[in-house]
């Protein structure tokens, strides 16, 4: 037997931090909803408590997750190896410290950080141009690691995989309907290549062919559509489902959907 | 020095990473991981910089009295909260970080996506016409995926109507998303070159 669901009484006389989470989400899930209406004050701050919440998210976990385990505890060791290397008193290292690897990688560091500090550099009226720098650095590293990664994951393996299902193994049968589907992916492959030929003028087979490629994205594209909406009523269902299974038995008993 | 540091800088990286991809050799693999941690701490600048933008606009809006400029204190002030909270009281399974998260920022997250089911229902209706061939290509399609794609689809539709929706994702879909694919990664990889060889410098903006 389910917990009976607890009433708006049970709320007030003792909220769990979890009754208040529920009303705090109902309520700005109604405040963003109310939108469909009319744009109102009540969305303008749910929307700008979004804007505000995510930022700060975003930096809290980026402080937890890179900047303590990459900058803070390796510099905290790297001082009190300086301190340790001039024969001063140096301090102990906080526990996090222990497993920073002292070598010539934690002597390198203030680079990266000096790098990064240039980044401001946009905001001093004649030394924008410092800015540069990082934005080269991580730019010029994406650019190097994106062609072997492309070449691999979007060229030859997706070559293999149009290939591959003509080649079967020794005793594997493919279906019919599997099998007319590697050919039309095969000839939807072709064809929508053509389509983004432009060397030579679409006319003739090259025409026919181009045209049927934009038949294939058109199917693909209405496919990435509904799929894309589906998504969205995923959420709203979601959310509908909170709505109806969490916060409405909270204030009214007995509501909520049978079973609930 | 003002253009030609960071030219030399982004090929010297982007031929390092490029280079050390055909070179299978443990020191390879731990420069390469310096290199990340080295993007990973310079990316956080990056986000200091951007928060500070954000910052920045929404203080500039108070100060100069710019129509709604109530709602930046909203803004501010959840910033500012969601920020203490998360540095000093962490960001544990049961710290007020994490509740402000699970119960703010999850559903107001959620909440907005879905609003773009109302936004994407109504602009198909009123724009999804079905004019030409390749239109009616499209409307037939997305009309599969979508009446495929309820789970009881089914039920109230032809029993195969499921596996079909699947067949032509995995199919026709998929054939016509690797043609673009292709073209993408040649493109991808020719813009790349072209960054690392100095010929593409709009990310350093002008002289």
């Amino acid at each position: 037997m389910p917990p009976p669901p607890p009433s708006v009484w049970a709320f007030l006389t003792t909220p769990t931090w979890e009754h208040i989470g529920i009303w705090v989400a109902a309520l700005l899930t109604l405040a963003v909803y109310s939108f469909l209406y009319a744009d109102s004050p009540v969305f303008r701050v749910a929307e700008h408590l979004f804007v505000g919440i995510s930022a700060a998210y975003g930096a809290v976990i980026v402080f937890h997750q890179a900047l303590k385990v990459l900058v803070i505890w390796p510099l905290v060791a790297l001082v009190r190896e300086g301190l340790l290397a001039l024969h001063l008193h140096a301090y102990a290292l906080p526990k996090p410290a222990e497993n920073v690897i002292v070598d010539f990688r934690l002597y390198l560091l203030p680079l990266p950080i000096i790098l990064g500090l240039l980044i401001f550099g946009r905001f001093f009226r004649g030394y924008e141009w410092l800015s540069r720098w990082p934005i080269a650095f991580v730019v010029g590293f994406g650019a190097g690691s994106v062609i072997p990664v492309t070449v691999q994951a979007s060229i030859l393996e997706q070559g293999k995989g149009t290939i591959d299902p003509f080649l079967p193994q020794a005793g594997e049968v493919v279906a019919a309907p599997d099998q007319l589907g590697n050919w039309l992916l095969a000839a939807a492959v072709l064809t929508t290549l053509s389509y983004f030929y432009f060397s030579a003028p679409h006319r003739g087979w090259l025409g026919r062919s181009s045209r049927v490629g934009v038949w294939c994205l058109m199917i693909a594209f209405g496919a990435s559509f509904g799929n894309t909406v589906m998504a969205r009523v995923a959420l709203l269902i979601g959310r509908m489902q909170f709505l109806l299974h969490d916060w409405l038995p909270l204030w009214i008993p007995g509501m909520g959907p049978p079973g609930n | 020095m003002r253009m030609r540091v960071p030219l030399l800088l982004g090929f010297l990286t982007g031929m390092f990473v490029l280079v050390q991809f055909f070179i299978p050799h443990k020191r390879m693999a731990e420069a390469l991981q310096m290199l990340i941690n080295w993007g990973m701490i310079v990316g956080t600048f990056a986000l200091v910089l951007g928060l500070g933008s954000l910052l920045r606009t929404h203080l500039d809006k108070i100060r100069r009295r710019r129509p709604a400029y109530v709602y930046s204190f909203i803004t501010l002030l959840s910033f500012v909260v969601m920020l203490v909270l998360g540095l000093f009281w962490g960001i544990g399974a049961k710290t007020p970080f994490n509740w402000l998260f699970n119960w703010v920022q999850v559903p107001l997250d959620s909440t907005v996506f879905s609003l773009l089911a109302f936004f994407m229902a109504s602009a198909a209706y009123r724009s999804f016409r079905a004019r030409s061939v390749e239109a009616t290509i499209l409307l037939i399609a997305a009309v599969i995926v979508i009446i495929g794609r309820v789970p009881i689809s089914g039920e109230y539709t032809h029993g195969h109507w499921p596996q079909f929706t699947e067949w032509l994702m995995i199919y026709p879909a998929v054939g016509a998303k690797r043609g673009i694919i292709f073209g993408v990664a040649l493109g991808v990889i020719a813009t790349s070159l072209r960054i690392i060889l100095g010929i593409e410098r709009s990310h350093l903006g002008g002289d």
